[in-house]
Order: C-alpha cells, then sequence, then structure tokens
C-alpha cells in the first residue's frame, strides 16, 4: 500500500486496450468521437489551495443531484475502473446498455448478455446523513469549480470540478445543459491517477417516464438485506460494533444494512467517491481467502488485500472481521485501518473470572470498606 | 416437679434404663408440655427415618470427630468412620444401654453424659463456624464479582468474507450517489480484471 503509482496520461488508459472483447465498430466510433470533442482528462494540481465553492457549480450539481429523479433515460456507456492500490496496474472495463425510469431503479446490462442487474437509486436507501444530500456531501469535501463545457455523446455539457484541499483534482463531470443529467463523470486519485471513468457513448432522454415493465422489475427484485436507522446504529455502536458516522476525507455514512449472514454494512461517501464496509463477528481465516496477499498499511500494520477494481482489504478488528471495498483514494483505507486498527494477534484473553479471582477481589473491597484512610 | 428436658431424646431414642425410664414415664402422664416434646421428637425420628441414608465425605468425618474428642480411640469394631451413617453420627440404637467401656460410657453417669454433652457443643460449634465461614466466604465471592462480568465468551468463529456479495452489495449502495456510479455500472458486468503493467 506504499508507494505511488506514476501519473499516466490519458492514451495510456484508453479503453480498446483493456477490454477489446466488449468494443464493437459503433462503440468505438462513437468512443473517438467522445475523446476528439471531451478535453482530455487532466489531474494537475491547481497551483492554489482551494476552499471555497463557486455558487455556480455547486447549483449546477444540485440540479444534477435530482436529475434521475425526475428525468428517464436509455443509452450506452463506457465504464472503466482503477485499482485504488498504486502498486497495482488492474483495471476492469466494460461496456453497459441503462435503462432509467425518472423516480426508479436503473435497469444495467452488459454487451455480452450477461443477466440484467437492477440497481437501486437513492429512495431505495434510508438515508443516513441527516441534512446532506448527495451533493452536500460533495460540497462539504470538495471545492467546487465550473470547468469548461464539453459535448458528451453529442449533448452540450456543462463541467464541475471537484478538487481537494490541496488543489489536486478529485472529480470532474459533466452534466447536460438541458436536463443536469451526469453524462460523463471521472474521479481522480491523490496522486492524479484515474480512478473510474464513465460516460455515455449514447444516450436517449425522454421526458415521459419509460414504460412499466423496469419498475415492475425493480418491485420484485431480491433485496438481501434490511436497512437499519439511525437509532438501530447507535446501538450496534452500544454493542461493540465500529460505526464512525464520518470518516476522514470527508466520507460521511449514509447508509447501514444488516445482511443476511448477520454482517453489517456501512456505506460512505464524499458524494463523488464510495467506501463499504462490512464486519462480521469472528475472527479472519486468511487460509480462505483468494486473490489476496498481505500488504502493509502502515506503521506496520497488515492487512490483506485484493487490488480489484473495487480494491478490497480485510483484516481482524477485536471481535470482527473488517472488508472494506473502496472506489476511493488509497488514504480512506489507511484513516479506516486506523479507526478500525487490526488485531493480529488474538487480544490478551481475559482473567478467568473464577472463585478464588473472585474471593481474592471480595476481601479486597471488604479490607477497602474497612479502611478508615482509603 | 423437674421436666425431663436431656432425658426426653435419651427416652425416645430407648437410651434410658429401666428405672429411669419407668421415671419418665410416669411424668408425661401427669406433664403436659413433657409429652408434647416427647411426642414431637417421635415424630421428628420418625421423619427423619423416611430419610435415604447420605454417607458423609470420610474426611469430614474424621476431622469432625478429631476436633470432638482429639484423644478419643476409634470406636472398636468400626474399620472406617466412613462406615457411620451421618445422621446423628453414629447410631444410637446400636450401642448398648448398660455396657460400660471408655468409648461408650453409661449415659446414666453424670461424668459420661457431661462428657457428651461436651462433644455435642463441640460439634455444634464447629458446624455453626463452618456455616458462618461459608457464608462469609459466599458474601466476599459476591462482592468480587465484577460488574456485569459474563461467562467468557466462546472462540471466535473463524470467518472467510464473501467478498463477492459484499462486491454486489457495494454496489447497490454506491447506485445511491448520483455522482458515483462506477463502480456499480461494472458489477453486473463483470467483466475481467485487466492488469495494464
Amino acid at each position: 500500500m506504499s508507494g505511488s503509482r506514476p501519473r499516466t496520461a490519458r492514451p495510456t488508459r484508453h479503453p480498446s486496450r483493456t477490454a477489446p472483447t466488449f468494443v464493437g465498430p459503433v462503440v468505438i466510433g462513437a468512443l473517438i468521437a467522445l475523446l476528439v470533442v471531451a478535453p482530455a482528462a487532466s489531474a494537475d494540481p491547481a497551483p492554489n489551495v482551494l476552499t471555497a465553492d463557486d455558487p455556480e457549480a455547486v447549483a449546477l450539481l444540485q440540479k444534477a443531484s435530482i436529475a434521475p429523479s425526475s428525468v428517464s433515460y436509455s443509452g450506452t456507456q463506457y465504464v472503466s475502473a482503477w485499482s485504488a492500490m498504486p502498486s497495482a496496474s488492474s483495471a476492469r472495463s466494460a461496456v453497459v446498455e441503462l435503462r432509467h425510469e425518472a423516480g426508479g431503479a436503473t435497469e444495467v446490462r452488459a454487451r455480452d448478455e450477461r443477466p440484467v442487474a437492477v440497481l437501486p437509486g437513492r429512495a431505495d436507501t434510508t438515508w443516513l446523513a441527516d441534512g446532506a444530500d448527495p451533493d452536500d456531501l460533495l460540497a462539504d469535501a470538495y471545492a467546487l469549480r465550473l470547468g469548461s463545457p464539453g459535448q458528451v455523446a453529442g449533448r452540450t455539457a456543462d463541467v464541475v470540478e471537484a478538487r481537494r484541499a490541496d488543489g489536486s483534482l478529485a472529480a470532474r463531470l459533466w452534466l447536460d445543459r438541458e436536463t443536469a443529467l451526469t453524462l460523463r463523470r471521472e474521479t481522480f486519485a491523490t496522486s492524479g491517477a484515474l480512478l473510474t471513468a464513465t460516460a455515455f457513448v449514447e444516450v436517449s432522454i425522454t421526458p415521459d417516464p419509460l414504460c412499466c415493465g423496469l419498475r415492475a422489475v425493480a418491485d420484485h427484485r431480491d433485496v438481501p438485506s434490511d436497512r437499519l436507522d439511525a437509532a438501530q446504529v447507535e446501538t450496534l455502536r452500544a454493542e461493540g460494533w465500529a460505526c464512525p458516522g464520518e470518516l476522514p476525507g470527508g466520507f460521511v455514512l449514509y447508509e447501514a444494512r444488516r445482511l443476511d449472514d448477520d454482517a453489517l454494512h456501512l456505506s460512505y461517501s464524499d458524494g463523488v467517491m464510495t467506501v463499504s464496509v462490512f464486519q462480521q463477528a469472528g475472527r479472519l481465516d486468511p487460509d480462505g481467502l483468494d486473490g489476496f496477499s498481505e500488504v502493509d498499511a502502515g506503521e506496520g500494520v497488515t492487512v490483506y488485500a485484493n487490488p480489484g477494481p473495487p480494491a478490497r482489504f480485510t483484516w481482524s478488528a477485536k471481535d470482527h472481521v473488517v472488508t472494506v471495498l473502496a472506489d476511493a483514494p488509497l488514504q480512506v483505507i489507511r484513516d479506516l485501518v486506523s479507526e478500525i486498527p487490526p488485531a493480529d494477534r488474538p487480544e490478551r484473553e481475559p482473567v478467568a473470572d473464577d472463585f478464588l479471582v473472585r474471593l481474592g477481589r471480595g476481601v479486597e473491597r471488604a479490607v477497602a470498606w474497612m479502611n478508615p484512610f482509603d | 416437679m423437674r421436666h425431663l428436658d436431656e432425658r426426653i431424646s435419651d427416652l425416645v431414642d430407648g437410651r434410658l434404663g429401666h428405672d429411669a425410664r419407668d421415671r419418665a414415664l410416669a411424668h408425661i402422664t401427669t406433664c403436659e408440655p413433657c409429652r408434647a416434646r416427647v411426642d414431637y421428637e417421635r415424630y421428628a425420628k420418625t421423619v427423619m427415618r423416611g430419610l435415604s441414608d447420605v454417607t458423609p465425605p470420610a474426611r469430614l468425618l474424621a476431622g469432625l470427630l478429631t476436633i470432638g474428642d482429639p484423644g478419643s480411640p476409634q470406636r472398636p469394631g468400626t474399620d472406617s468412620v466412613a462406615d457411620a451413617p451421618v445422621a446423628g453420627l453414629r447410631t444410637r440404637e446400636l450401642r448398648p444401654a448398660n455396657r460400660r467401656d471408655t468409648t461408650h460410657p453409661d449415659l446414666s453417669h453424670p461424668r459420661s453424659r457431661s462428657r457428651l454433652a461436651s462433644r455435642r457443643r463441640t460439634v455444634r460449634v464447629v458446624a455453626a463456624g463452618a456455616a458462618s465461614a461459608g457464608a462469609l466466604v459466599m458474601v466476599l465471592a459476591s462482592l468480587g464479582a465484577q460488574p456485569g462480568s459474563s461467562p467468557p465468551p466462546a472462540a471466535p468463529v473463524s470467518i472467510v468474507p464473501p467478498v463477492d456479495e459484499f462486491t454486489i452489495e457495494h454496489a447497490r449502495t454506491s447506485a445511491a450517489i448520483p455522482f458515483a456510479e462506477s463502480a456499480s455500472l461494472l458489477i453486473p458486468a463483470g467483466g475481467p480484471v485487466v492488469d495494464e503493467r
């Protein structure tokens, strides 16, 4: 987990080199047009430290945040993700078909006829980040700026940039000028390397809701978990589960679920990146892990990691096994390891509360009661 | 009129001599309190006989007998003190009423009765002391209990995280963030991981 991945120019991460299986002639043409029309990603840190938000950028993000609830669309999107681990150069790319109904879920179908997935929207969550919408999370974590407008899939887009306090670029969003729908997005690690990139290569935005078929699919999907409210999360904290309400870097707990196998799933986001923290009672069995290797999480602490993407980390904490999935810079993982430290060895065995020990404590207490100077 | 007092137990147990027994029986015909006590002790004896015998630990019995009469020899004809039934420590019915020896003195003799009473008091003191000590130990142990202490937890369960399932859950919840759908979109595709090096 140490070291830094050299900043890579966008052409070296051209999708066609990573997933040739999915790239058909139409998609290739669209991608070429996209890359020619849209400005290349540049993660060069700004020279000056930024703090204040551009009001116009904030207003655009607010509009974009609620756009999925009022806009139906369908189209083809190119998706790419790179591992958050600098030492790993693994990536995953795909071309997917999207179909979204205003206010509902999003149907996702891979181009190679893989099964359809239906992803719930925010309406399907128990939102725990009180008083903070997704755009608020973004505005709280980053300084928002307007970039130069661009073209995505033949549509004019306004560009909003989110920069960290040190001026480095964290995310760049292309928002449809007409509907505020997010047409293209890129996120960057603190080193400037790309973490994720998605873009419509073709999109059809419809003012009227799509056919009821999608809603029917969404209504009948299998929801394998129970959502937890704030009071239940507080109860879990009292029971010894690590449930930080916020992680360093502006990542806020926005959803908590209890999965079928009694695992606890905590979801954090800064508005543009996400981190999932899973916890299970017990101790990690490293021999059962597939594709994981030991990595140094700093200060001599070792965790098990799979580069992904998304990058996955797991370790034994005090009473629980912690598993983290992150579409976020590696620093977030380091902060999490500090927040929920690994326990490489079992905690010191509790002193047996046998009869003689209790008797000794009782004698001490009785003597203390009788001692007038105590 | 002099009440029977300690002789009530001897009367009930048949340990009085012939003359003493006649005098005691004559007394209870006219003394209501003594008759009531005799009736009560007979009833108690009947109830106690209905209980099953319990053999005491040999060390406990030997220790109590040693404390009660440190200098007395072991009863003749008894190989082990553990053979004695627990009720009354020794079976009174087996004692010959008129037999004279150092181990089983004639109870009608004032000195022997005094020794027996002394032994009984000693045993009672020892028993009371043991009970008091036990109660004290229990009180101290309860004082020494840790607040909220519970039995030690069972051995922790060995866990292999279901990473694939977790990845899908991660995608589901990431979809709630409109600007962070990248991971979500990759999950259904299940595209291969490519090493760019």
